[in-house]
């Protein structure tokens, strides 16, 4: 037979998970993870791939993508509360915490296709509605830029 | 001479050495000296998605004498995956499922390329006994494992036992099993020096000669100490002791709570947690045998390493320890404390026979890492070859044409002429109301042979469609047809600018084969598809379909056919002759998959393809310019051919040829200038905002909802594609999205335009596509679906 790599990577997880259970144990990620996991690309998250999973996969699928580690035990028992939140909701809090974090710092492996607000202050979309107040915006927004990007906003607002 | 690529990122990036480390470095500085092959190192790079190349003589100095460092010094050679030559193989000695770089990411981009995939496996433990292994590494090298089962070309194994665990594991999974070679792994390492005192006497002074089993290794489920622990009281009532030496590993906290407060403790069981080397060469030395009572074992090294110390084994009876073991060992149940008390009775009940057993022993000598090495070295040479398996007296001397157009062939043919001289005849295939015009008009060297649709149709009508028309007839001609074995096959308005060989189309013993896309990156001209953008999608669904790689070939430039791999894919795949398929790619991908040897993939070698650079993104740069697709349109007023002649006229021809190599070559320059902006202006935004700068639409209560980037900041005169990124239930929307550009003043740079997601191709995201003025403006960008509508700053720059 041959099977898509999803397909077969599901086989192998069903018989590892088998296995387990045959030994006593749970397997450590739902299928539906494992196959996020198995599909993903070194270089970017893709939000679209974790899109289908429920609260708990995305919690869990999150951290390993985005930290390179399981969920810690401290932060699993606090974001258990919050399971039962509207998904987007609960996304959106599991992903700011994420990105905002200082381990994140370190990987900064870049989320792509994420439709949900995440960085306190990113800028609002209704920030430079107006065209003629553009400067003035840019002004306000290069100053918590990285130096590059100072500059560019700098560029657009006339200031250089 | 075969090539080897291995990447090392374990090796090289993790401050400490496992057994598999080991491994890579005895078998990797053994490679290195050897003149069969020409051997690349590789580390991955922070990006996960190219290495660095390390060079050989650091390599060597930091791994035989501990000094300076893998990556040498000075600027690093940078690879990507796609930079790996056809022909080469790729070695995967180190823990490669502890890599960033998945092997489910790089391995079909590997395959695609031709490259040869041959991975290490030491064992498939974390598969069948998953128990015993932590829950990133059982998920991590399941992973894996799903890459070497789907990619793999050949497997070596360390063990006949690996080998069997992994034809077993095909079976269950109703899969075919990968070619396999069986290389054990040496065991000669060198012994490492050790002071008589740092040997811990405290514990020694505890321990009669001959009066203990030994324990080495990591404490961890697998390992089961657990059994031997069981036994203490009986062993001590024979009057044996047990000793554990290592640390305390993953899940064991358990149980060495239970070690701290046994019984037998400092009386008849010891554990010396972290010994120094002395203390571990003086507890081999003296005990009765080392015991192994693993649940399973991918090679069994602790075998060869008591061997070496002289010591007696207790092993499992398992089949890789009986494997490396051989009948010095005595072996047991290893689920039976009984077995093994069974077992030390054996051992104890002659003393002749024990010394002699140890005299035996001491005899033992290890399988060297140099044959390890010289045949893992052979083996893949097996695997790869820099030569392919073409015959080296291969000749090509045909060439065949479809075509309806005389005026075009004609224009076509001394370009041939003058250029392509080992083309001896071609096989024009048309109707045959053109033949007689074409007779008459072409004097030159090249003979014409004529295949008229008549025959091929023999009735039969053609459909409708450009492309399906075109494939249709394709197939028939290699079923119908007089051609020869391997030809040359071509487009009428296909014109080499410089002489070109049989070289160009065959070399090495491989089929050149060139490329110019990614079918799944292709999204063709969206709100107005051609025929050909169509025929590219249904190529994409039907390779992926089949597991086969996506790599697009229909690079507009001659390429080589072998029409036995043709048939041989037509009779794979009989329905596909009236799918309206891309002829060049449905014939290489598969080819390539099913004869690697035979071919060698390259980037495409065409002027004009696009015929104009802003037509569609480029995907890859062209290799060289060699062939012009050539369009009329492109020598009016303005365009990139402008003032240069469009028939052949052999007195200008290098001329004007040059002439039209440097314009185009420009003209790539500004697109990848262009490109290169884009990517910096990212990378920026990535920095600050982590994400890339993206336009996405998604579906809200209904309604259609935008999210644009903070900023854009783009370059002047490019034409800017940018993708907006949808999901599942966005793709469904009908409405148009509009995007216009207006600059800080208010004034229209570009007039709206649309693009409705419904009707954009589902394997590929709509395209938002931005003509830019060739001037700097400051302004913004205003893009809306329905009720939403968002704006972006934008800076032209």
């Amino acid at each position: 037979m041959k099977y898509t790599d999803d397909e077969l990577a599901r086989r192998l997880y069903g018989l590892a998970a088998e296995r387990m259970q045959a030994a006593g144990r749970q397997m450590p990620c739902s299928e539906a993870v494992f196959s996020v996991l198995t599909a993903a690309a070194p270089d970017a998250v893709s939000y679209r791939a974790m899109e289908t999973l429920n609260n708990p996969d995305f919690l869990e699928a999150a951290y390993l993508l985005l930290l390179g580690r399981p969920v810690d035990a401290p932060s699993l028992d606090a974001w258990k509360a919050q399971f039962s939140q509207p998904e987007q909701e609960f996304r959106t809090a599991v992903l700011k915490t994420i990105i905002t974090s200082a381990e994140y710092q370190k990987h900064r492996i870049p989320l792509t296709g994420c439709p949900l607000m995440l960085a306190e202050d990113e800028p609002q979309q209704n920030l430079l509605i107006s065209s003629q107040a553009l400067p003035e915006r840019l002004v306000k927004m290069y100053q918590h830029m990285p130096r590059p990007l100072q500059k560019l906003a700098k560029k657009i607002a006339g200031k250089e | 001479m075969t090539h080897i690529y291995i990447d090392l990122s374990r090796l090289c990036l993790t401050p400490f050495t496992t057994g598999i480390q080991r491994v890579a470095k005895e078998i990797v500085l053994r490679m290195l000296q050897d003149a069969r092959v020409s051997v690349t190192l590789l580390c991955t790079l922070p990006s996960q998605t190219a290495w660095r190349v390390l060079p050989h003589d650091a390599f060597i100095r930091y791994y035989t004498e501990k000094t300076g460092s893998p990556y040498g010094e000075g600027r690093p050679q940078l690879l990507t995956p796609e930079d790996i030559p056809s022909g080469a193989v790729f070695f995967d000695i180190d823990s490669a499922w502890n890599m960033p770089m998945h092997r489910g990411w790089l391995f079909p981009i590997l395959k695609a390329h031709g490259v040869t995939v041959v991975p290490h496996l030491y064992d498939l433990i974390p598969v069948t006994d998953p128990q015993y292994f932590h829950e990133q590494t059982m998920r991590q090298f399941l992973s894996w494992v799903t890459a070497v089962l789907q990619y793999a070309d050949h497997i070596i194994c360390n063990a006949e036992a690996t080998k069997f665990a992994l034809h077993t594991l095909c079976e269950t999974l109703d899969i075919g099993a990968p070619a396999c070679s069986v290389v054990p792994l040496g065991a000669d390492f060198a012994k490492k020096a050790a002071a008589a005192e740092d040997e811990d006497t405290a514990l020694l002074e505890q321990l009669p000669q001959y009066r203990y089993l030994l324990m080495v290794g990591t404490i961890e489920p697998r390992k089961n100490h657990r059994l031997l622990l069981d036994a203490v009281p009986a062993l001590a009532s024979r009057g044996i002791k047990v000793v554990f030496a290592g640390r305390i590993g993953w899940n064991m906290d358990a149980f060495a709570k239970e070690m701290a407060k046994h019984p037998e403790k400092g009386r008849n069981f010891f554990f010396a947690q972290g010994p120094s080397d002395a203390t571990i060469q003086a507890l081999y030395r003296n005990a009765l045998a080392v015991a192994f009572p693993t649940k399973n074992e991918g090679f069994g090294l602790p075998i060869v390493e008591a061997y070496m110390n002289g010591t007696p084994v207790l092993a499992s009876d398992i089949p890789v320890l009986r494997e490396v073991g051989g009948s010095l060992a005595d072996y047991f149940d290893n689920t039976s404390v009984d077995s093994l008390l069974a077992a030390v009775d054996r051992l104890t009940a002659d003393e002749a026979a024990y010394q002699e057993k140890r005299a035996q022993i001491a005899a033992y000598r290890p399988r060297t890492w140099d044959t390890a090495a010289e045949e893992m070295t052979a083996a893949l040479c097996r695997c790869g070859k820099d030569e392919g398996s073409l015959p080296d007296d291969l000749r090509v001397s045909q060439m065949v044409v479809l075509t309806a157009r005389n005026d075009d062939l004609l224009r076509t043919l001394p370009y041939l002429d003058a250029h392509m001289q080992f083309i001896e005849q071609m096989l024009v295939i048309c109707p045959q109301r053109n033949v007689a015009e074409l007779q008459e008009k072409w004097q030159g060297r090249i003979r014409l042979d004529f295949y008229t649709d008549e025959q091929l149709l023999a009735g039969e009508s053609l459909p409708e469609d450009h492309t399906t028309r075109n494939f249709y007839l394709r197939c028939l001609l290699m079923q119908k047809a007089p051609l020869d074995d391997v030809f040359i096959m071509t487009d009428d308005d296909y014109r080499p600018l410089v002489p070109v060989t049989q070289e160009f189309f065959v070399r090495s013993g491989r089929y050149q084969a060139y490329y110019c896309y990614d079918l799944r990156q292709w999204r063709g001209t969206q709100g107005d598809y051609t025929s050909y953008d169509r025929s590219m999608f249904r190529t994409r669904d039907f390779l992926c379909a089949n597991a086969l790689p996506t790599l697009q070939y229909s690079s507009h430039q001659p390429q080589i056919i072998d029409r036995k791999l043709y048939l041989d894919m037509l009779a794979e795949y009989p329905d596909i002759m009236m799918q309206g398929l891309d002829e060049w790619s449905t014939y290489f991908n598969r080819s390539i998959a099913k004869e690697p040897a035979r071919f060698a993939v390259r980037r495409y070698c065409a002027v004009c393809w696009p015929g104009a650079v802003s037509d569609w993104q480029l995907w890859c740069e062209p290799e060289s310019l060699v062939f012009e697709n050539f369009y009329d349109v492109l020598y009016g007023e303005n365009r990139a051919f402008a003032g240069l002649s469009k028939e052949y006229d052999p007195e200008t021809h290098a001329a004007d040829a040059a002439e039209k190599i440097r314009r185009w070559s420009a003209e790539l320059a500004v697109q990848k200038a262009e490109r290169s902006a884009m990517q910096t202006y990212a990378e920026m935004y990535r920095d600050r905002y982590y994400r890339l700068p993206e336009f996405l639409l998604t579906v809200q209560e209904g309604q259609p909802v935008l999210t644009v980037p903070a900023l854009l900041y783009l370059p002047a005169g490019a034409v800017i594609r940018l993708p907006l990124l949808t999901d599942d239930a966005a793709r469904a929307v009908t409405e148009p999205v509009v995007y216009s550009i207006d600059d800080e003043n208010g004034r229209h740079i570009m007039q709206p335009r649309e693009v409705i997601p419904a009707e954009v191709d589902r394997g590929v995201p709509p395209e938002m596509i931005l003509p830019l003025p060739p001037y700097a403006f400051r302004g913004i960008l205003t893009v809306s679906c329905g009720e939403c509508m968002v704006h972006c700053a934008l800076s032209c720059v």
